[in-house]
């Protein structure tokens, strides 16, 4: 239900194209039950390729919808990306770390966001930082100002994806459940310390507890600090030549698709997908929600599949239960904001001409 | 039906045809297996007949010649500003440079095919010069070579000719 949810919320946060990014998020979900059924131990949608039984990877799809298709676009609009230069001056740093102060609220929901869903094992991070988007920009005003500058649009995401880490925690330390891949590496690193994870380590050793958590804040204050400090050179890159990246990026991409699990079947993934996330900026159809539902897909079946096996095969376990309910009424909540939105804007737009 | 409405409406079409081919296909499956496949199957037709339904009331209610709905979002999204969106001339052109590459790795391998790809795009497609091109190609390369082998210890497809497979 969280899985799905976080679905809805980000196909409904495409401003504007919430069936586009429903359908979107229909057809990652397709691609993401492509492969091994780890359940039933079928094998499905592989079209009788073996490279598919490991299903769609995620990371060279990932590559492909964003880096290869924006390379796409760029080899075809050619020229550099911004032509004025002092577009890019990286310049009002203070104002950005005062814009952070000036929106606490933000700030906090999404931190509360990013612990809160980076908590549960599985579902984990990725999802978080889109919640938080999502929510801040249906909380919004000016809804219609995100992707355009609004800076609330940055802070909440980010403040979500440094604060799951500190969610991850919890599982990882309190019950020895790794939310994610790096908390599971994280727990192996703490066995061979000599460290059990569990509620003994949070009563015997609240000295490595307050440092790891030290640990993670400093981290990001230093990230930040090397960050600021990279952006004035990093931004000049807008001013190059496109044609001169695109060689570069397309390089780049597909030897990372490939390194990752020296699979050469992972470069062609990434281009396939770029020409695919082409076609869906072209044809005005989200890319992220597709993206999302390619990586819940299998958590979303898994736990889907548990849930109707210990239910019996009863539906109503979804609406039965107080949490599973509160979290269906989040995803009808999700779904009507953009039709309220959109009764607020034609009755704000009668009242304007009155006006 | 004029060209661009057809136009308009070939996504929702080939998108209709693949998620009813994916409905079928999760026919063959035991209950258990093809039920959330089905169920993402059923739902992205009735997405894809909404966005149809969606998209011929917008069309209708525009006057022939004004163009599209979906024009001016187009182009907002592929380039900001005021560039003209490519023909499909173009569009096959950046595609097939793109996926030219991927041949080239599968029998030169990464390090063969870079420079020589990287050389063949600047010189060929962006007009560049032959010595920055080619120097930039090496430079590419070498990059690299230094930060997936020689760094993070990677070890790079060597291509057909070079007795890797894959």
């Amino acid at each position: 239900m969280l899985g799905v949810l976080g679905l809805c919320a980000i196909a409904a946060s495409s401003e504007g194209k919430l069936i586009r990014g429903l359908l979107a998020s229909a057809f990652g979900l397709m691609l993401a039950f492509v492969g091994y059924d780890n359940v039933g131990g079928e094998v499905r949608f592989t079209l009788g390729i073996d490279y598919l039984w490991d299903g769609v990877p995620l990371v060279p799809a990932l590559i492909g919808l964003f880096a290869i298709a924006q390379i796409l676009s760029l080899c075809l609009a050619g020229g550099s990306i911004t032509e004025n230069p002092a577009a890019v001056r990286v310049n009002r740093v203070g104002e950005g770390i005062a814009a952070v102060f000036k929106n606490l609220p933000t700030v906090l929901r999404g931190s509360a966001i990013g612990a809160v869903i980076g908590s549960v094992p599985g579902v984990g991070g990725t999802v978080a930082a889109f919640l938080a988007y999502s929510t801040t920009v249906h909380l919004s005003d000016e809804p219609e100002t995100f992707g355009k500058g609004n800076v609330k649009g940055v802070i909440a995401p980010e403040a979500a994806n440094n604060a799951r880490e500190g969610g991850a925690l919890i599982p990882t330390l309190a019950f020895g459940i790794p939310g994610s891949a790096e908390m599971a590496v994280f727990l192996g690193l703490l066995v061979l310390h000599g460290l059990q994870p569990g509620p003994s380590l949070l009563i015997n050793h609240l000295d490595v507890i307050a440092s790891l958590l030290l640990s993670i804040a400093l981290a990001s204050v230093i990230a930040s600090i090397i960050c600021l400090a990279l952006a004035r050179r990093l931004a000049l890159i807008t001013l190059v030549d496109v044609n001169w990246l695109v060689p570069v990026i397309l390089a780049v991409s597909t030897v990372g698709a490939y390194a990752l699990r020296s699979n050469l079947y992972d470069a062609f993934v990434a281009v396939i997908f770029g020409f695919v996330g082409y076609l869906m900026i072209h044809f005005d159809y989200p890319r992220l929600p597709l993206v999302i539902a390619l990586f819940l897909g299998e958590v979303v079946e898994v736990n889907f599949r548990q849930t109707m096996m210990i239910a019996n095969g009863d539906w109503t376990i979804f609406f039965t239960r107080e949490l599973s309910l509160t979290l269906f009424v989040l995803i009808v909540l999700s779904l009507s904001v953009p039709f309220v939105r959109h009764v607020r804007q034609m009755r704000r737009a009668r009242a304007e001409p009155r006006s | 039906m004029n060209r661009s409405r057809a136009k308009q409406f070939l996504p929702s079409f080939v998108l209709a045809v693949v998620a009813a081919a994916y409905v079928w296909i999760a026919y063959d499956y035991e209950l258990g297996s093809r039920s959330l496949p089905w169920i993402a199957g059923v739902l992205a037709i009735v997405l894809v007949l909404i966005d149809v339904a969606v998209k011929g009331a917008d069309s209708l209610s525009r006057v022939p010649g004004e163009g599209s709905a979906d024009t001016g979002r187009q182009t907002a999204e592929v380039d900001e500003g005021s560039r003209p969106m490519p023909s499909a001339r173009q569009e096959l052109a950046a595609f097939a440079w793109i996926g030219a590459f991927l041949p080239l790795v599968v029998v030169l391998g990464f390090y063969g095919a870079i420079p020589l790809y990287g050389f063949c795009y600047l010189r060929l497609y962006a007009g560049k010069g032959g010595l920055v091109s080619a120097a930039t190609a090496v430079g590419l390369v070498v990059c690299l070579y230094l930060v997936f082998e020689v760094f993070m210890g990677y070890g790079i497809f060597g291509g057909l000719l070079g007795g890797d497979s894959f």
